[in-house]
């Protein structure tokens, strides 16, 4: 794997290698990271906002029992 | 300029701001996985190597945009910035907030990408020239705004503070730009931005200005799902903090 990649990259294929790999992982992270925080806080906000709901309601909620 | 700020009082309302983002936020992540799709197909198998620096010329096409993107960031929180100062808008607090990771993240990206060009072509990872120290500075400004936004509780109040720092770091932004220019730098002049037109083969620009594109629509698309998600965030700490108060009642 590494003679191919000197083979098409020439002797600095590391760096390059390197470089793309923090580029991969720095916007992967980034992204999902974004996408991990939205789902939570959609969770709890429908959580909250549920448990608000029934103690403002006479209803009863579905958990309560 | 009328229309730019009745938009802009439109988009003050968190749940039609929502409402937009959510109607958004596919058509700009297929636009961005397609600009990123293109650009490093030109990168990789479109423009030729350098006749000096090789192969190494591949770092350029994520090395440039990266540093684009954490100039534009901090252009862009300098405007959030204003609007919370100035006009009071609910929202520019919110995207300063969201802003400051991702433009951290870009110029930590930038840092490595350099530092693994560096060693190659200067023979150090890391040098104190004028570019490279504005940059890091850059990354500590960013730093700072995020465990500002993190020492202080309440958001809202903390938007005043973050934003006068903000302001503060603008100018560094020039001496970035012109720090090559200003003084004797191991980091190479200005060749694409700048008067006399781009100094490099269009066979090379074409990648790096798509790569531009793409690093900006993700900007966008990461910005609008950060900014819903700190909406929701704060009406979650309403609700708690009503919750709290039934408790006390």
């Amino acid at each position: 794997m590494i003679d191919f990649l000197m083979g098409a990259l020439g002797k600095h294929a590391i760096y390059i290698v390197l470089s793309y790999v923090s580029f991969v992982g720095i916007l992967g992270g980034l992204i999902l990271s974004s996408f991990i925080k939205m789902r939570q806080a959609k969770r709890i906000l429908n959580a909250l906002q549920t448990a608000h709901y029934f103690s403002q309601s006479s209803e009863k909620s579905p958990n309560a029992e | 300029m009328r229309n730019f700020f009745k938009t802009l009082q439109t988009l003050s309302n968190p749940t039609r701001f929502s409402a937009l983002a959510t109607k958004i936020v596919p058509w700009l992540a297929g636009a961005t996985a397609i600009f990123f799709g293109v650009g490093l197909y030109g990168a990789w198998f479109s423009a030729p190597s350098d006749y000096q620096q090789g192969e190494t010329i591949r770092i350029l096409y994520i090395h440039v945009p990266a540093a684009w993107s954490a100039l534009f960031i901090y252009a862009s929180m300098g405007m959030a910035a204003l609007g919370t100062l100035i006009w009071r808008h609910p929202l520019a607090d919110v995207v300063q907030q969201v802003l400051a990771p991702i433009g951290a993240a870009f110029t930590l990206l930038c840092l490595i990408t350099g530092a693994l060009w560096g060693k190659p072509m200067w023979g150090a990872y890391w040098v104190w020239d004028a570019r490279l120290t504005s940059v890091f500075i850059l990354f500590l400004m960013y730093c700072s705004l995020i465990a500002l936004w993190r020492v202080i509780d309440n958001p809202i109040m903390a938007a005043r503070p973050v934003s006068i720092l903000t302001l503060l770091g603008l100018v560094n932004l020039p001496i970035i730009k012109f720090s090559v220019d200003w003084w004797n730098t191991l980091h190479q002049p200005a060749s694409v931005l700048r008067l006399q037109g781009p100094a490099i083969h269009s066979s090379q620009l074409w990648p790096l200005l798509v790569m531009g594109a793409a690093f900006l629509l993700l900007t966008l698309t990461l910005q609008l799902i950060n900014i819903r998600t700190e909406l929701m965030q704060r009406r979650i700490r309403t609700l708690h903090l009503l919750q709290a108060q039934g408790d006390k009642a």
